[in-house]
């Protein structure tokens, strides 16, 4: 990757507006001048990897993971703030235009790790003991490379897979959410109630479309969840300070929080069971936010869906018809990647190879959608005739799409390829 | 550690059906899968399930459970054999001659069953440049010396080892440095030299001074411990890049393993290895289906120190375990015992399967002068993959195992499998123990 393009710096005179990049699309968002995420001085991109190297080096050593409060929460994903951008993982975005955050699970367990390090017991935690039924937990590494749960496509092994999923190639995870609630049908984007299921009954549950699900409230289970997240950034008058960051089209300053980290509590406990939900009073096209004003919402109860089908890991069919995980997709395929460039899956779409140190301890390189080895890097422009346009991708990929083995072109990938 | 617990896990390992074995470690109950050396945590039903089917020997029925579980599809290792793979190792016989007169030496004493030879420098400079010729950068290569007793022939062995390393440098390789040695010849300049080079040192002994002498004696018959032993101790406490480790070749008289092993980890040795002399050119010392049964008594003996030390957070380099371990955890599945990117170098040039078949037809692979017998390598990899060898084509742990060595296959057969198999079940008990156990640091 490119970092100092993701930073949002200017490249060789081309304004950092015009490059796809998270503060790009942040500043296009929120409505505010575009700013670098890091001092554009110190984002160069062998520098930022050696430096990565060097923590990968001390993790492995045995080191304290000591960056638990550098984890970006998920509640976090629009703190456009500069504190709020530095934290990890940095520089890419969601499909939302959100920062990236780690799952719940992914934080708990580096929190678990730093605490295990520090110095308490080390107690191991209890294996999860073999799934009933389906009956088979993998325990060495050719069991667990080849393992294909019950009920899997091929498609979910990681010798098949692309690495990618959301969204992918393969399916848009988001789409699984939308039925999680017995009776109305979400966005897989947002809060916003798109249609309710022919079964409902209730009239007053049938009049939620086109309403906001702002908020969850688990009977005996803690803080309610929020479906969404103020989008902060520095106040003008004080860079240290934060401001909610309003739009016309956003007026309330909110973005939606991704579905699988929001939902993590209700599906640990209330599966299968019924949970409180607080919606718009009235039809929104804008995100909404609860408060504690009773006249403000509207509460139902709904029951929530199981994830899984018994016994399998088959995704609860209830939860998404033939057809729909996938149809969120582009097709062909080459539309969604050729302009994708939210950085999150370099293993299928690299952006920055051949990478060499080019003296004054900057680093010189090639897009990989470069058609011609040059060194010198192109930015990314679908309209740019020296980078791979469409065309190319439709007619002829296989030839355009070269692996990389280390960074580099792989044994005759590289070179003049025109 | 009792026999009965080596007759247990011999009972246990003993093949039923070639699909699938399993594993009841007291903690969970567990299925290993030959097809991918796949390693499962099964639950009561479908252990229960596999473990009618097997104890009825009834294959059909383990394949119909396979297919249910999702656990069939294409095999990862088909009937056809491996092409030749390019050569990457090579061991050269650089002195065909021992000053020790061991019993049981597969070389008698190094010269294969011929006359006394050295390697010439121009031999072994011809290998080295036969094993580089082709290397790319960042290709790994092993060159190792092996005899008779290599350092017999000590200004071979330098001068072989600087010109490849100059070699491998000049391309960019990373070579490797390997000598399997008695010990009874190494100097101070030896040390200074295999420090340099980064070696892994062999070094054979069998047991403490007694057993030892025993075994490995001096043409003359006076005992080569001490000799060893005060040769190999500067060598010993210098390990820096060196690896300096002990392999015991255990025959009917020296089978108390771990007091040997505890010997020698207490020197300082960086590992210690044991291998069963299963043939030997006179049958003398080779071990029969008892001596087997109480090596692998003291095997587990070993392994449960290892689990112990282990789980307290100590290192204890028994490399039985440890490898085997290593391959479980992988899940290491392949038709062959050993690499076929692997040729021995005979004193007068001619390559072979490996350093034991030197001077013997059976295992003959071209010369230096002819060059590698492609057609011969081809022929081998058909011949020994492990779906044409019998009764291997029925062992459930035939794809960890790969067939064994072949040297000792061809000339004994197989005595050793009801060992093998049930040093494997204690192996796959102590991996599931000790992964279940053990949380990763972080």
């Amino acid at each position: 990757m490119n970092v100092a393009v993701m930073n949002g710096n200017d490249f060789e005179g081309r304004p950092a507006l015009s490059l796809d990049s998270m503060p790009e699309e942040e500043a296009a968002d929120t409505e505010r001048a575009i700013r670098p995420v890091m001092a554009p001085e110190s984002v160069d991109t062998l520098a930022i990897l050696a430096l990565h190297e060097q923590v990968y080096a001390a993790l492995v050593g045995g080191a304290a993971p000591w960056f638990v409060d550098l984890l970006r929460r998920p509640e976090e994903v629009a703190d456009f703030t500069d504190r709020g951008r530095r934290k990890m993982p940095a520089l890419m975005c969601g499909a939302d235009n959100g920062y990236l955050a780690l799952t719940h699970r992914q934080i708990d367990t580096i929190r678990r790790a730093a605490a295990g390090v520090g110095f308490q017991p080390a107690t191991a935690e209890a294996r999860p003991a073999a799934p009933r039924g389906g009956g088979l937990l993998p325990r060495n590494r050719s069991a667990q490379l080849h393992y294909e749960a019950k009920g899997n496509p091929v498609s979910s092994r990681p010798v098949t897979s692309v690495a990618n999923c959301c969204p992918g190639l393969e399916v848009d995870f988001r789409a699984v959410w939308r039925r999680m609630l017995e009776g109305i049908v979400l966005r897989e984007h947002d809060n916003l109630v798109v249609d309710v299921e022919p079964g409902l009954r209730d009239e007053a549950k049938r009049e939620l479309v086109g309403h906001r699900l702002m908020r969850i409230r688990l009977p005996g289970g803690g803080a309610p969840i929020l479906t969404t997240t103020p989008v902060l950034g520095p106040a003008s008058s004080d860079p240290a300070g934060r401001i909610v960051m309003t739009t016309d089209e956003n007026p309330h300053g909110l973005a939606a929080v991704e579905w699988s980290n929001a939902l993590a509590r209700m599906l640990a406990t209330h599966q299968g069971k019924e949970v409180l939900c607080d919606f718009s009073i009235d039809t929104s096209d804008a995100l909404e936010a609860a408060d504690d004003e009773a006249r403000n919402f509207a509460t139902h109860r709904f029951r929530v869906r199981h994830f899984f089908e018994a016994d399998s890991a088959v995704i609860s069919r209830a939860l998404a018809d033939a057809g729909e995980l996938t149809q969120g997709l582009c097709s062909p395929w080459q539309n969604d990647y050729r302009e994708c460039s939210c950085y999150y899956w370099a293993s299928a779409r690299p952006d920055y190879v051949n990478v060499e140190e080019a003296g004054g301890g900057l680093s010189t390189g090639d897009n990989w959608f470069q058609k011609k080895r040059t060194g010198r890097y192109v930015p990314d422009d679908y309209a740019d005739t020296r980078l791979v346009l469409y065309d190319d991708l439709f007619a002829d990929w296989e030839k355009w799409l070269r692996f990389q083995v280390s960074g580099r072109d792989a044994h005759g990938e590289g070179g003049d390829a025109t | 550690m009792s026999i009965a617990e080596a007759r247990r896990c011999m009972d246990a390992g003993a093949p039923r059906v070639p699909q699938a074995h399993l594993v009841d470690t007291g903690i969970g109950r567990h299925l290993l899968v030959a097809d991918g050396s796949r390693l499962f945590d099964a639950d009561d039903g479908l252990h229960g399930a596999f473990a009618d089917a097997i104890g009825a020997g009834d294959a059909a029925r383990v394949a119909g459970l396979l297919r249910d579980a999702g656990l069939d599809g294409a095999p990862m290792i088909d009937d056809t054999p491996l092409a030749p793979p390019p050569v990457r190792a090579l061991s050269l016989a650089v002195a065909q001659k021992c000053n020790l007169g061991c019993t049981y030496c597969y070389a008698q004493q190094g010269e294969f069953g011929g006359p006394a030879r050295s390697m010439e420098i121009e031999v072994a400079l011809r290998s080295v440049d036969l094993l580089l010729a082709g290397a790319a950068a960042g290709e790994r290569y092993n060159l190792a010396f092996l005899g008779g007793e290599p350092l017999a022939n000590r200004p071979v062995l330098r001068a072989a080892t600087t010109h490849a390393a100059a070699l491998a440098q000049r391309k960019d390789a990373k070579l490797t440095f390997s000598v399997t040695t008695n010990g009874t010849l190494l100097d101070e300049g030896d040390a200074a030299f295999l420090e340099e080079h980064g070696f892994a040192v062999t070094v054979s002994l069998d047991g403490t001074r007694e057993v030892h002498d025993a075994l490995r004696p001096f043409r003359g018959g006076r005992g080569s411990f001490d000799a060893t032993m005060r040769r190999v101790r500067p060598l010993l406490a210098r390990q820096r890049r060196t690896q300096v480790s002990a392999r015991v070749t255990v025959t009917p008289r020296n089978l108390a393993l771990r007091e040997t092993l505890d010997a020698f980890l207490a020197e300082g040795f960086h590992s210690v290895g044991f291998s069963p002399m299963l043939a030997s050119p006179t049958g003398r010392d080779e071990m029969q289906a008892d001596d087997l049964e109480a090596m692998l008594a003291e095997m587990i003996d070993c392994g449960r120190e290892y689990e112990r030390r282990t789980l307290a957070g100590e290192r204890y380099a028994f490399a039985n375990m440890a490898n085997a371990l290593r391959e479980i955890a992988r899940g290491t599945h392949r038709p062959y015992p050993c690499g076929a990117g692997y040729l021995g170098v005979s004193a007068d040039g001619a390559l072979s399967a490996c350093h034991r078949f030197v001077g013997d037809e059976d295992g003959a692979m071209g010369d230096l002068s002819a060059g590698i017998d492609d057609a011969r390598r081809a022929r081998w990899l058909a011949e020994r993959h492990v779906h044409v060898q019998q009764p291997c084509a029925g062992c459930w742990a035939r794809y960890l195992c790969g067939g064994g060595c072949h040297h000792e296959v061809i000339h004994r057969g197989r005595p050793a499998c009801d060992y093998s198999r049930g040093w494997l079940h204690y192996c796959l008990e102590a991996y599931l123990r000790l992964s279940g156990r053990i949380e990763m640091p972080a």
